[in-house]
């Protein structure tokens, strides 16, 4: 998923005023930047084809919803920067940490903590035992 | 069809191509046999060992270049290499024969994998731009300098970017940690940072994609957890051991227990890479060392075996293809 400078400021200003028109978009983007209104209306138009936000037709206008919860999109990112660590096809790096996180059980997980445990005791011991 | 100079330099490409492709060959056979053996020795032997195995192939083909060029034509060593192995046609070359196929062949393979590489980066370059930007507005309850916060509450940390690497810390990591454990986790990933671990990974990813791909998966698994064990002993100069070994089980439960998303990619390069193995080098670090002298013995075996069978293979195609 690709996003240009504009359409993330108009993905910003949706999440806190849903059901606005381009104008009333350009409107308050204009405060920040200089962008005409053909601009931003096909920001718009390129954030309805990546499915990123939705639109109802009211009169002759568009009102513009977001599509994508922050949440989902900030997570959606942080998998995209993950998976492309390594470019597709050849994702070596990445096949290799999910492979073995989801192989990872919680009894693994609780045979490690046992270990660490047992050490930390050990070392407990010789540090008192040193002290006698 | 080029006759004296450019023929010389396309023919030495030639060379240096067939010795790459000879050694990465020869270099792929012996990692099968000793491979096993990497694992008890120290991390920093570990690093050196696979670090002259994607190197190997480039230097091991420059160097048989360098031993077939006529820059050294006078000089001894030449003539007892050309006594046991030549190029029998150095001053002529044909561009449609199998040759100049190879050079066709290596250059369209180098420039597929720089376009779908590049690509891959410049889409991940944009992600991280765009996080960013929606997570600059974010003050956590904990701060560190160096760290940026991520406004997300999937349990996750990962440093990223190539020459000026950052380290990304999720809130919903944050949340769940102590004072300690998060201190941990940026040290952590800090040292990833430091050492610019997503820079030199990517070059290894370049490096081993020539290699068979299996082997190349391998190489880049076991360079991407030297680099975690690197980080991890950073930390724990700090911190004990242990904690940070129990820190590192704490993420892996907070990541597992978090709902898996549909993509399934991993979200932390602090808690998700092999676990177990690093918990055990935590606690029982593997010190055995290898002496600088193994690798460069060993590669000029590798060297001497490569030039013979350049010369063998050049031999042996042309006695199936002619070049007219």
């Amino acid at each position: 998923m690709f996003l240009g400078e504009l359409e993330k400021q108009v993905l910003q200003y949706l999440w806190t005023s849903p059901g606005v028109d381009v104008k009333r978009v350009h409107a308050e983007l204009s405060k920040q930047r200089d962008s005409s209104l053909n601009t931003v209306q096909s920001a718009l138009e390129r954030l309805f084809k990546k499915g990123l936000l939705r639109r109802e037709k009211q009169g002759h206008a568009y009102l513009y919803f977001a599509q994508i919860e922050r949440g989902d999109l900030i997570a959606k990112l942080i998998d995209s920067v993950a998976s492309d660590f390594v470019s597709k096809g050849e994702s070596s790096l990445v096949a290799a940490f999910s492979s073995v996180s989801s192989e990872m059980d919680e009894a693994q997980l609780d045979k490690l903590e046992i270990l660490i445990e047992r050490q930390r005791k050990q070392l407990q011991k010789g540090i008192t035992s040193a002290d006698k | 069809m080029l006759i004296s100079d450019a023929a010389v330099i396309m023919n030495l490409i030639t060379i240096a191509l067939l010795g790459f492709l000879v050694s990465a060959l020869l270099l792929s056979v012996a990692w099968r046999l000793i491979g096993k053996y990497v694992d008890s020795y120290s991390i920093q032997s570990q690093k050196l060992l696979i670090l002259t195995w994607v190197l190997s192939p480039w230097i091991l083909g420059l160097m048989t270049m360098l031993f077939f060029s006529p820059l050294f034509e006078n000089t001894a060593i030449y003539r007892w290499v050309d006594s046991v192995a030549h190029w029998h046609h150095l001053y002529v070359f044909q561009l449609d024969s199998w040759h100049g196929v190879t050079i066709i062949l290596f250059s369209l393979f180098s420039l597929a994998l720089i376009v779908i590489r590049g690509a891959g980066l410049y889409r991940q370059g944009n992600a991280l731009l765009t996080l960013n930007h929606f997570s600059n507005n974010v003050h956590g309850s904990k701060s560190y300098p160096g760290v940026q916060i991520i406004d997300s509450n999937i349990p996750t940390a990962f440093t990223s970017g190539f020459f000026r690497p950052i380290c990304y810390v999720s809130k919903g990591l944050i949340d769940n940690l102590t004072d300690s454990e998060f201190n941990i986790v940026v040290k952590h990933e800090l040292a990833h940072a430091r050492n610019k671990d997503p820079l030199s990974k990517l070059l290894i990813a370049f490096l081993s994609a020539y290699y068979p791909r299996k082997l190349a998966q391998h190489f880049n698994a076991k360079f991407a957890l030297v680099t975690e064990y690197i980080a991890d002993q950073s930390t724990a100069t700090a911190h004990a051991a242990e904690d940070v070994a129990a820190a590192l089980v704490k993420v892996a439960r907070l990541q597992k227990a978090f709902p898996q998303r549909q993509s399934n990619t991993s979200r932390s390069y602090f808690g998700s890479h092999d676990i177990t193995h690093r918990v055990q080098q935590l606690l029982t670090p593997t010190k055995k060392s290898m002496p600088v002298i193994v690798p460069i013995a060993f590669m000029s075996v590798m060297l001497c075996l490569t030039i013979f069978a350049v010369d063998a293979t050049h031999h042996l195609v042309e006695s199936i293809f002619t070049h007219s």
